[in-house]
């Protein structure tokens, strides 16, 4: 590799980890870090990931990173929030902010500052319940945990997993709720329209391919109002040229690609080449997936379906080939219509990726969910937005 | 200075017939304080062109010992590793080490130090290839190390994500533990912060559960992850899992006869999450013969089994502890060391159930 034909990537990151455990509430545990570093590829594909400033015949230096939240303010926002849980519970809150650069012929050279966080760990109910802890976004994140523990909506889904029945299972009607709509909608079909990495794996008999029930239209937009994700350009170094449609009438449209998925299949990018950091090659991922709401209130669907279960909460969605599973967090049975206040916890979907395909409604009001971590090949994103709306499913499949 | 530094350098270079070539040039230096643990990657490293070289050459040399439907699987690794300790003073040395390291379908053809057989290349086990459809499912079945350690780091997590407790389970002569140690050099680092010898924590001993609060912990151990996968500093640790443990070392107090053919699980990926019961696995197999033969089944096939249930089965250790690797998807390859297994199961036993 003498650099002609040579793709250089540079990224310098701040990175604060507070973790805090609610036995020692005033003893965090900070973790800070410095990273310089850069990925060179070659033409031939050859990579070389390295530590510290680039050499010198690069001609460039990136900046540091601004700091977007203070140490003390951080810590105080997840002391005040893990002291407002019931039971014991120990997170990790995550703050990164970066500026990374690529560079390379035919590239615009843009410098790219970017700021996530992430609150993740686990929770243990009085009862004995453990219930994973998992937030996430883009920005410090200390405006999003002062309003979690203003509202405590985790602080009631923890009292009411810790009332829950491991929940029975088996194939049942269900509606879930927008954030679980989210997982599975992210599962089932954002990962489904991710292009192969570098285009190894020919995935065109998929489009067209019917993922979902005909009521589904989504769409990936890196620039979405509100979305976890906002970038203008990717990790490739490619402009952000508006949203993909990712598929219409429950049908797949278009992959999401990388500048290499793109040029394997003869397309163009989308600008969805990203990758954890500078180190991990850049592979095609979601930015914000916006599932289009339909017409039916939450009401009305719970009604329609009579008996079933309502989906308040998931976690760990998980794909593997054509399969695909989640941890139930909180599930509410439901009976002639009205959710009974009878809670179940534990439990696992074990689903095939054309789950949606069982889809009966769309709900009115698609919501964006607030844990937008998202782990593909090694590689963890914290700002990773999906926007969905309630679904009412037929049937869904869960094991004890 | 009150605390501790740790500076850790390490270079790699990988070579693999079904990828480009890659290099990676890390040094990160960890300080613990009072104020806690900082992490700095500052200064500038080359590229390490050299590694590149043996790398590329080992693997031509390795594969042309391999049957040429293996050869893509293949990759071969050269580095060197460095650590070195200050507090008050100097930096003192800690550990060096120059390796080479070979690898393919989830099994270690061998790691050695360098100028331990450099030239040399490594033995691949395989005389030949074979269909899945060959293979009698009636033979009975050895776990190759690689395949042990997967097994013993799934259930493993499955225990410590407590979906399942199996504290009163046996497993006959088997003792885990949870070691700094490695045999691969980038995941050794057998020190605690001050530079004393890390001690090494049963998990598992002589197939009873140790006491896991006592042993154990909830906990990471920053130090160790930090310094052994440098990555780790850019994201949570254990982030996407209940991962809490080191590197594990697997022990076998009784020997078992190897038959003379024997299907053999040379790796395996579990292909769900952490969950109790049978779960389905992706296995690299091969089958011995009474010739002295070791034929790769090609391609990989489905299995279907509760992993504690199969080391229920163990009978005993079929030779002696090597190198290992289990290939996780989240959390990277963990190396370790482990002794082939043999079973009372056959494979049918382990055969998934087909779709109808």
């Amino acid at each position: 590799m003498d650099g002609r034909g040579e793709i250089r990537r540079l990224e310098r990151s701040r990175l604060l980890y507070v973790t805090v455990d609610s036995t020692r509430p005033s003893e965090a545990e900070v973790r800070t870090c410095s990273f310089e570093g850069g990925r060179a590829v070659g033409e031939d594909g050859s990579s070389f990931v390295f530590s510290g400033p680039p050499p010198a015949s690069w001609g460039v230096r990136l900046p540091k990173p601004a700091a977007t939240a203070e140490v003390a303010e951080a810590r105080r926002a997840v002391q005040r929030l893990v002291g407002s849980w019931n039971g014991r519970t120990r997170v990790q809150y995550l703050i990164k902010s970066s500026v990374r650069i690529v560079l390379g012929d035919g590239l615009h050279g843009v410098e790219a500052a970017a700021g996530v966080w992430a609150l993740l760990g686990n929770a243990v109910t009085p009862s004995g319940r453990i219930v994973p802890v998992g937030q996430s976004g883009r920005g410090s994140g200390v405006a999003e945990l002062e309003r979690e523990t203003a509202e405590g909506d985790f602080a009631r889904l923890l009292d009411r997993v810790n009332r829950s029945q491991p929940l029975p299972g088996g194939a049942t009607p269900a509606v879930l709720a927008p954030p679980a709509a989210g997982v599975l909608i992210h599962e089932a079909i954002g990962h489904f329209a991710e292009a192969a990495p570098e285009g190894r794996v020919d995935l065109s008999h998929r489009l067209g391919f019917r993922i979902a029930a005909e009521i589904f239209a989504l769409d990936d937009d890196p620039r979405a109002a509100g979305g976890s994700a906002h970038y203008a350009v990717d990790d490739d170094g490619v402009l952000v040229r508006g949203a993909t449609a990712v598929a219409r009438d429950g049908r797949m449209l278009q992959f999401l690609h990388s500048a290499a998925s793109a040029r394997a299949m003869g397309v163009e990018p989308t600008g969805n080449a990203r990758a954890a950091s500078v180190w991990n090659p850049p592979i095609p991922r979601m930015s914000n997936l916006l599932c289009a709401p339909g017409i039916a209130g939450e009401a009305e669907m719970l009604d329609r379906m009579g008996d079933g279960l309502y989906l308040h909460s998931l976690a760990y969605g998980y794909g593997f080939g054509f399969r695909l599973e989640a941890q139930v967090r909180l599930a509410e049975e439901v009976r002639g219509g009205r959710r009974t206040g009878r809670y179940f916890s534990g439990g696992v979907i074990d689903e095939d990726r054309v789950v949606l395909t069982r889809a009966a409604e769309l709900g009115d009001a698609a919501v964006y969910n607030r844990n937008a971590m998202c782990g593909k090949d090694g590689q963890l994103l914290y700002d990773v937005g999906t926007r969905a709306p309630a679904i009412r499913m037929h049937e869904l499949r869960t094991l004890a | 200075m009150s605390g501790f530094q740790t500076v850790r350098e390490i270079a790699q270079a990988r070579a693999a017939a079904a990828s480009p070539l890659s290099s990676a040039h890390i040094e990160l230096t960890l300080e613990m304080d009072g104020r806690g643990l900082d992490v700095r990657f500052a200064s500038p490293r080359r590229r390490p062109e050299e590694l590149e070289r043996a790398a590329a050459a080992s693997l031509a040399a390795t594969a042309a010992g391999l049957p040429e439907a293996l050869r893509d699987r293949l990759a071969v690794e050269a580095g060197e590793v460095r650590s070195s300790l200050r507090h008050e003073g100097a930096p003192a040395p800690l550990f060096a080490c120059g390796y080479r390291m070979a690898s393919c379908r989830g099994v270690v053809l061998g790691i050695h130090d360098t100028g331990d057989g450099d030239g040399l290349p490594f033995a691949p086990p395989w005389t030949g290839v074979l269909a899945a459809e060959e293979v009698d499912p009636a033979l009975p079945v050895i776990l190759a190390p690689s395949a042990v350690l997967a097994l013993v780091s799934y259930a493993l997590e499955v225990t410590g994500g407590h979906v399942d407790s199996r504290r009163g389970s046996e497993i006959p002569g088997v003792t885990v533990i949870d070691t700094a140690s490695s045999p691969y050099p980038p995941q050794h680092h057998p020190f605690e912060g001050d530079g004393a010898a890390s001690p090494d924590r049963p998990l598992i001993e002589e197939g009873r559960w140790s006491n896991r609060t006592e042993h154990a912990g909830d906990d990471v151990d920053p130090l160790f992850f930090l310094l052994t996968r440098p990555d780790r500093a850019l994201r949570p640790l254990a982030a996407a899992t209940h991962f809490n443990r080191r590197n594990l070392t697997v022990r076998c107090s009784r020997t078992a006869p190897v038959p003379a053919a024997v299907a053999v699980v040379d790796s395996w990926r579990v292909r769900v999450g952490p969950r109790s019961g049978a779960v389905p696995f992706h296995a690299e197999l091969s089958r011995t013969g009474p010739g002295g033969e070791r034929l790769a089944v090609t391609p990989a096939v489905a299995l279907h089994f509760d992993p504690w249930e199969v080391l229920a089965r163990v009978l005993g250790a079929g030779g002696p502890a090597a190198p290992a690797v289990d290939e996780d998807p989240i959390e990277g390859d963990g190396y370790g060391d482990a002794p082939p297994l043999v079973t009372s199961l056959t494979l049918a036993d382990l055969a998934a159930p087909r779709k109808s």
